[in-house]
């Protein structure tokens, strides 16, 4: 097990000022992740924007795992550090390739030198130590490959240090978490909404999860699911929490006042004025849904349009111009793509009239809103209050507050 | 609180509970043991076994196997019986998964498993049964009550007929529905082994009995002590045990009280709830099915939702689709049943035991009226 891990930022470059803040940022959520998963004290310092961790008793993989989780995190790469002499390398490159089952055909040397004052420049470094290998190593019959090696030895010239590592782990990258607001992502037991959410982490938004529960219409299997798809979600933030809304009763409610063919035209509507009351309540900024463009008939432009008209927030659809595939394919990578393939009851599509309306009558539409303003602000205020809250750990696990 | 799945499960009968915690606290030796306590224990448990066979209307010849479940019973048939490839077994698709399931296991092993078939009634095709009950036909497995309908198999007439052509058959009955509820004399019904369930009864769960002939050569599921005939190997359970007998016993005695009060009130819902909720269909004849079960259909609502709106009033009772309506396969029960498909998602299983009462029925008739017209009327799919 690798005592070191090195650790780059992404996108630490674009900031100016408030480096020192986001670097910060990025820091506590590594602190947290490390100290879930490694049982002891990690050293952890600062190396011209990189983070270098040490641990007593060697990192784990799965720390390495929940690292990847850590938006902002560009790589994390098990090493080995030697002092500023470049002969000591090739005992390190030594030790790194006899621990491997299998050794790769071809290999290349990539160098980065933050170190100036470092008399070979990063071509020379990587030139010196691609011939050391050669000579020094010949027991692994590697030869040099620098345009598709199997094998990359990345070597990192840091004032005191040069690093040493032949794996690196991709980090999700984009801003740090808590970085860039509080948002409320409405989620629902389909592929879209975790992705969206997976792509608001990445962008560093702090995220409380909102589900709306159509109990008696929908039984628990649905609530199941959708605390499955948390515990995942979770770990791309550093502790979470979600709101189950009881909501079956209010949408039979609105299902008896309303066309039956603007039902689910409406359903969104409350359920983002919902979400809306909801970021108030928790001094939020915007609001997070999976709406992808004409997917379905609620997501025609017009039944966007007429009901973003009526919401008082910024509503993020980070999935507006995805493809489904495209929209699997992130679920498959971020692990909910199993969780979202199970089967499950949705009550809108329970209340769903057979001809949804696709060109809404924006009269008949604002009209009722604005008439019924006030009742149903109420009644989602109450919906509100009774609430379940669940709190997410940074590790996934789920535990009910009230 | 209305409950109205007995079928599913009962509450615990007053008298088994006050044996179950006296026993608990003092029958705590090993009937197996062969000091006196263990002997003692062993003396009693056999006069219930005897006082079983006794209230089941048996002479000699046949044997109580106490083990944990119906499932475990009608494994220890079907497993135990030592089939062989080209074996042909019977079993109706419309059964119980413990009969089921262990039957396609044997399918595995290159044993036949053959399907009865239903008529439009939902009762089991007899002539087509005795067409089938040919001489490679070595067992026959079927519920004296179905789980789910609670349509009656005439067992009576039909053993003797299916005997008088085939006499190695073995013919098991799981009479977890029916023991309690039907007047069952086994004396005169040539039937090879019988499960009975505890907890349907009003007894504890975890214990059940196997009445199986004596000259019936079963291999066991388990190996150890060599306890019930080295049939079960396992530490006897004596507070289940007498807990079990307390139920069975109280059921047993008060079965024709029950039965008359279950038919009034199976008459009651037949009759009052049509006209509260015209839609409703009762899709067998109540002369056909035990009177603790009935079963509903109705077509404008799922029954899953209804369910879970009656649950919302603490009425409980069962749907048997799956978890979820989004699973739109057809259930294999009810097609065999002969219910059209459309209504799979549709069906309800209403079951009452000892303590229904009018009360409760008139409740539930006023409670799933008032949903069923709120839901319909809101047109929920």
């Amino acid at each position: 097990m690798y005592k070191l891990l090195v650790i780059s930022i992404d996108e630490l470059w674009l900031k100016g000022k408030n480096r020192p803040a986001y670097f910060r940022a990025i820091k506590k959520h590594v602190v947290d992740v490390l100290t879930y998963y490694q049982d002891e004290l990690i050293l952890i310092k600062n190396e011209e924007q990189r983070l270098v961790c040490t641990s007593e008793k060697g990192f784990t993989q799965e720390a390495i795992g929940a690292l990847q989780k850590v938006p902002g995190l560009h790589s994390i790469q098990p090493s080995r550090a030697v002092d500023l002499d470049l002969e000591k390398i090739i005992d390190e490159v030594d030790l790194e390739l006899s621990a491997m089952q299998m050794v790769p055909t071809t290999f290349k040397v990539i160098t980065k030198r933050t170190n100036k004052r470092f008399p070979q420049n990063s071509m020379e470094i990587s030139r010196y130590i691609g011939h050391l290998i050669l000579k020094k190593l010949p027991k692994y019959k590697l030869t040099v490959d620098v345009h598709k090696p199997k094998l990359i030895v990345s070597l990192k010239v840091t004032e005191q240090n040069i690093y040493i590592a032949t794996k690196t782990y991709a980090g999700i990258g984009g801003q740090p978490f808590n970085t860039s607001g509080h948002l409320i992502t409405l989620l629902s037991g389909g592929f879209d909404s975790p992705v969206a959410s997976f792509l608001m982490n990445k962008r560093g938004c702090r995220q409380t999860y909102l589900f709306f529960y159509a109990y008696p219409f929908v039984g628990q299997d649905v609530l199941d699911k959708i605390l499955k798809l948390v515990s995942i979600l979770g770990q791309y933030q550093n502790g979470s929490q979600l709101y189950v809304l009881p909501f079956g009763e209010f949408q039979k409610e609105l299902s008896e006042h309303i066309r039956p063919d603007y039902r689910t035209l409406f359903f969104r509507k409350y359920m983002l004025e919902a979400a809306s009351l909801l970021k108030t309540r928790l001094k939020g900024d915007a609001i997070i849904t999976g709406d992808v463009l004409s997917q379905v008939s609620s997501q025609t432009i017009g039944n966007l349009a007429i009901v973003d008209q009526l919401t008082p927030t910024m509503v993020l659809r980070p999935l507006i111009g995805f493809n489904k595939s495209e929209i699997i394919e992130i679920s498959r990578r971020i692990g909910t793509h199993d969780i979202s393939t199970i089967p499950h009851d949705d009550a809108c599509s329970m209340f769903a009239p057979k001809h949804p309306v696709l060109r809404p009558d924006p009269e008949y539409f604002m009209s009722f809103v604005k008439e019924n303003q006030v009742k149903y602000e109420g009644l989602l205020n109450q919906v509100l209050d009774q609430a379940w809250i669940y709190q997410i750990s940074i590790s996934g696990k789920i535990n009910k507050l009230n | 609180m209305i409950y109205l799945d007995y079928a599913a499960s009962s509450p615990v009968k007053e008298a088994a509970i006050k044996i179950l915690m006296h026993s608990t606290i003092h029958d705590f030796a090993n009937p197996s043991s062969s000091h006196q306590l263990g002997l003692d224990l062993m003396d009693r448990i056999n006069v219930i076994r005897e006082k079983m066979l006794d209230l089941l209307g048996i002479k000699r010849g046949y044997r109580v196997i106490f083990l944990s479940s119906a499932t475990e019973a009608n494994n220890l048939v079907i497993r135990g019986l030592s089939l062989k490839k080209g074996d042909h077994v019977l079993i109706s698709p419309t059964d119980h998964p413990s009969i089921k399931v262990p039957s396609y296991q044997l399918m595995k092993e290159g044993i036949n498993i053959d399907a009865l078939e239903h008529t439009a009634d939902g009762l089991i095709d007899e002539k087509l049964l005795l067409e089938k009950t040919f001489l490679k036909e070595k067992l026959l497995a079927l519920s004296y009550v179905n789980n789910q309908s609670g349509h009656i198999f005439q067992i009576d007439e039909m053993v003797k007929k299916i005997k008088a052509r085939n006499k190695s058959i073995h013919i098991h009955v799981d009479g977890v529905q029916a023991v309690g509820r039907l007047a069952i004399n086994m004396g005169d019904m040539l039937i090879d082994s019988l499960t009975i369930s505890s907890h349907k009864l009003g007894g504890p769960k975890g214990i059940a009995a196997l009445i199986v002939k004596e000259n019936v050569d079963l291999n066991p599921l388990m190996f150890g002590g060599g306890q019930e005939y080295s049939l079960r190997s396992s530490t006897l359970a004596p507070p289940l045990i007498f807990a079990f007998f307390a139920a069975f016993l109280e059921a047993m005695e008060k079965k024709d009280e029950l039965n008359l009060k279950l038919s009034a009130f199976k008459d009651y819902i037949m009759e009052n709830l049509p006209t509260h909720c015209k839609t409703v269909i009762f899709p067998f004849r109540k002369e056909l099915t035990s009177h603790h079960i009935l079963m509903m259909i109705f077509p404008q609502v799922k029954s899953d939702i209804l369910m879970r709106h009656l649950e919302m009033k603490k009425i409980y009772l069962s749907t048997s689709s799956a978890c979820s309506s989004k699973h739109n396969k057809d259930n294999e029960v009810f097609t065999h049943l002969k219910i059209k498909s459309e209504y799979h998602h549709h069906v309800i299983r209403l079951s009452m035991g000892e303590e229904t009462t009018l009360d409760e029925i008139k409740l539930f008739i006023k409670e799933i009226s008032l949903i069923h017209l709120d839901l319909a009327g809101i047109g929920v799919k």
